[in-house]
């Protein structure tokens, strides 16, 4: 296993055993959450739709996932511009602290 | 009372002669239920120019639109009895002052030149607006990729990428409109100066947006926005589109189009229904019905004798039914941050049969199929295609009852058309190409039984490649060919219809840009045999070099199929002109038969840099009037033209543009035909439609308290037939 594999193992043990929530024991949840939010619309595991591709993102992240996780969840609800182009993201007001974090927990697992 | 109506209009007229408009000595006699008049302009009549009569003292908002003949001269007929708001429209013109007559009035009408090219071209139709957009050049396929060209890979030829402007852009807008054309004040202050970025917001705006970013995400987001903002930059700075339009001509002008509110502000419609396609004296004088699709539960009505508006709530099966209200949005310039859609049903398409029950292609569940569907089960289409979800299902209702029968189907359902055999087998597209089956419904069997189980069935498509005339095993779609099996084909119907030649079905699988496959459009012959499961048999045609994007589909009497090119065309493919072998491994790919094919151009400019000759305009749908209920012949197809706003009738080889100018953006999805009595001619029948876009806010004459309408197109003898 590589080191930043380890960083990324031992993060999602942490993870898993604090702050974000029981929603995550489904190892499925991340996945069913980013298509029942229609993320999927705008963003695709391998390749930049409107919005960057999730292994992108989990590769620009992963020297500091821990910091990424609230930043990005953060972002996914008030929306933003400029770190993946011009085109911005939308606010999400509707998800809540904890799907969000599930989101970018799985978003962030991806390589 | 013809004599006091004239005696009355002869002694107006001697007081009202210097108004601007005057009530002219009667040239025709008219009755009470008509309204007739002269327009002139500067250099005398104005021929080919509409008069549009509005009115808002009936129980819904009600209009009527006519056209001048060479003379000038027009009637409104069959007026309900009301005050009517009067004027005239043309191109060339400006709108002309809005006048106030009453039912029985003769009218002096004066045509108002426009006095700028932009005033001018505000009553254009949206194709010549949308023909301004500047294509990627033809050189620039494939594309290189974010890194690149900003195309994506995906995106082969310039013609994936226009069928993805027509098919799925222009799917649900009227693009070229004046609400399309225009940047919302709303997204040029938050962006003020860059309409790139405002065009990124536009398209993020109000419940469709995922839709609409998923559309983008194909044509590359960047370079997609960047087209757009080009278009419309250009067109703020006063540049007007580079052809005109002409008035109409010869039959064109015989032409009465009615119209009437129905619905909300809120909704929109995807399709109406008046009548039995197979026997369209069914129903006469009857309610319209139609399909809201995404945007509310509520099945609009229209009464078109008392003029009335009112709606039927269609139920679903499962309280989880998602609905349209949770779908992620971003603020509207019309609606603010308020979802103005809540529909669970997704009702998309409806159709009457001939016992008169409705029938709708609509949404009963979540997406989980039940467990007969699936793998295991006994059902005979599951045990070949086990099928785990379905997007839309069916539901049928009887209007004297007023009693909904909601059906769980394992395939989903977008189309609906009759069979016409003993079962009375309702057929059904699915939509996506890649759906892979054809599903079906015996309704004589569910009718008996409530039984959806046993009375539905679904098909894989599968082409007889080696060429023994029957149904075999077969090698899978990504598999290559074996000698001794047949082939399945990934396809969905998008359209379906029953030929009324033979016992074949016909369907038409939607080209990239729809599909989000890279496989192009396709004509289906599906023939079901004995046990439609394990004989139905599918033929697949593409349309011709050149050409693409088939979509919607109908047929004569003949057996001919009609569909639209996205490529700009009408199109009719005649199998009974094929030459080549049917089936065979040379069948496999649908290259076979091109001479069975004949476009005809819609109306209209080309894309100035577009590689395929054809229009910028596209159509819907077409539908087939194979019992002459418009008025133009007997088999005439009808084109649901989106960029025309226009009915566009194929007769004797010539397109007859009927062009419906108000309210402007008229977009239409389907057409259906109704004889209410055919003791009266061209005024006991007509054809329906209904105004099919997503934003009927975005029209030139509208704002947010637009409503969708329903429309009565009929064809007179002459422009003054009454």
């Amino acid at each position: 296993m590589s080191q930043k594999s380890k960083k990324k193992a031992i993060w999602i043990a942490i993870a898993l055993s604090g702050f974000i929530s029981s929603s995550y024991a489904q190892n499925s949840s991340g996945p069913n959450l980013v298509q029942q939010y229609g993320c999927l619309n705008c963003h695709n595991t391998d390749q930049k739709l409107v919005g960057p591709a999730y292994k992108a993102v989990s590769e620009k992240y992963q020297a500091d996932t821990m910091s990424a996780i609230n930043t990005l969840a953060q972002k996914i609800k008030t929306g933003g511009a400029g770190n993946w182009g011009r085109i911005p993201m939308p606010p999400h007001p509707n998800i809540s602290d904890e799907d969000a974090k599930t989101m970018v927990t799985w978003i962030l697992s991806l390589k | 009372m013809l004599k006091k109506n004239l005696l009355l209009l002869s002694l107006a007229a001697a007081f009202l002669g210097h108004s601007s408009i005057s009530i002219a000595r009667p040239w025709i006699k008219i009755t009470d239920k008509e309204i007739a008049g002269i327009v002139t302009g500067a250099n005398g009549a104005e021929a080919g120019v509409w008069v549009i009569a509005e009115t808002t003292d009936l129980p819904t908002k009600f209009a009527k639109v006519v056209v001048t003949d060479d003379q000038g001269r027009f009637v409104l007929p069959q007026m309900p009895k009301a005050h009517y708001q009067i004027w005239v429209r043309g191109y060339g013109l400006t709108d002309s002052p809005k006048v106030s007559a009453t039912t029985g009035q003769i009218l002096n009408l004066n045509a108002v030149p426009a006095p700028t090219p932009q005033e001018e071209a505000k009553y254009f139709p949206g194709v010549y607006w949308y023909s301004m957009i500047d294509l990627p050049k033809a050189s620039e396929f494939p594309g290189t990729g974010e890194k690149g060209n900003g195309i994506p890979t995906f995106m082969k030829t310039q013609a994936y990428w226009v069928d993805t402007m027509k098919n799925s852009c222009q799917s649900c807008h009227a693009l070229g409109d004046r609400g399309i054309r225009e940047i919302p004040e709303l997204f040029k202050s938050q962006h003020p100066g860059d309409s790139f970025l405002a065009w990124a917001q536009r398209t993020q705006a109000g419940q469709a947006m995922g839709n609409m970013a998923l559309t983008l995400g194909r044509l590359g987001p960047d370079r997609g926005l960047e087209m757009f903002a080009n278009w419309t930059d250009r067109i703020e700075k006063g540049e007007v589109p580079f052809a005109k339009p002409q008035r109409p001509q010869g039959v064109e002008r015989n032409a009465v189009y009615s119209m009437w509110d129905w619905s909300t502000p809120k909704y929109y419609m995807h399709d109406a229904i008046s009548t039995d396609k197979r026997n369209p004296k069914l129903y006469p004088n009857g309610l319209i019905y139609g399909a809201p699709e995404e945007s509310t539960d509520l099945v609009p009505t229209l009464d078109p004798i008392k003029n009335i508006a009112s709606s039927v709530r269609m139920p679903y099966a499962d309280p989880k039914t998602p609905s349209s209200l949770t779908l992620p949005k971003s603020t509207s310039a019309y609606w603010g941050d308020e979802a103005i859609w809540d529909g669970h049903d997704s009702i998309h398409n409806l159709i009457w049969d001939q016992r008169g029950l409705l029938w709708f292609a609509a949404r009963n569940r979540g997406e989980d199929n039940p467990e007969f569907c699936k793998k295991g089960s006994d059902h005979p289409s599951a045990q070949l295609v086990p099928l785990n979800a379905s997007v839309r299902h069916l539901s049928v209702y009887n209007p004297k009852t007023k009693e909904w029968n909601l059906i769980d189907t394992c395939f989903t359902t977008q189309h609906l058309y009759f069979g016409r055999d003993k079962d009375n087998t309702l057929w059904t597209s699915a939509g996506g190409a890649g759906y892979g089956v054809v599903g079906w419904l015996n309704t004589n069997l569910y009718l008996k039984t409530h039984d959806s189980k046993i009375s539905q069935g679904w098909t894989p498509l599968i082409i007889d490649t080696n060429g023994n005339g029957k149904r075999d095993e077969y090698v899978e779609a990504n598999q290559p060919l074996d000698p001794s099996k047949d082939k399945r084909v990934i396809a969905g119907f998008y359209g379906v219809q029953s030929s009324p030649k033979d016992q074949s079905i016909w369907g038409q699988s939607m080209d990239v840009g729809f599909s989000r496959l890279d496989q192009p459009s396709y004509l289906i012959r599906l023939m079901p045999g004995s046990d439609p499961t394990h004989t139905a048999l599918a033929e697949i045609y593409q349309p011709p070099k050149g050409s693409f994007g088939a979509r919607g589909i109908d047929i004569d009497s003949k057996g001919v199929v009609w569909t639209a090119l996205s490529s700009g065309q009408l199109a009719s493919f005649d199998r009974s002109k094929c030459k080549g072998p049917l089936n065979g491994p040379t069948t496999a790919e649908g290259k076979q038969c091109e001479e069975g094919w004949t476009l005809y151009p819609f109306p209209g400019p080309q894309f100035k840099n577009a590689e395929n000759p054809g229009s910028a305009d596209g159509a819907y749908y077409v539908w087939v009037d194979l019992f002459n209920t418009l008025g133009l012949g007997k088999d005439v197809p009808i084109a649901s033209s989106n960029g025309g706003e226009a009915l566009m009738a194929l007769v004797n080889g010539k397109m007859v543009n009927l062009r419906i100018p108000y309210p402007l953006g008229f977009f239409s999805k389907n057409v259906d035909g109704r004889i209410d009595d055919p003791t009266l001619g061209w005024k006991g029948k007509g054809v329906w439609t209904t105004s099919g876009t997503r934003t009927n806010f975005h029209s030139g004459d509208g704002d947010k308290n637009t409503s969708p309408k329903a429309f009565k197109v009929q064809i007179r003898p002459n422009p003054l037939a009454f």
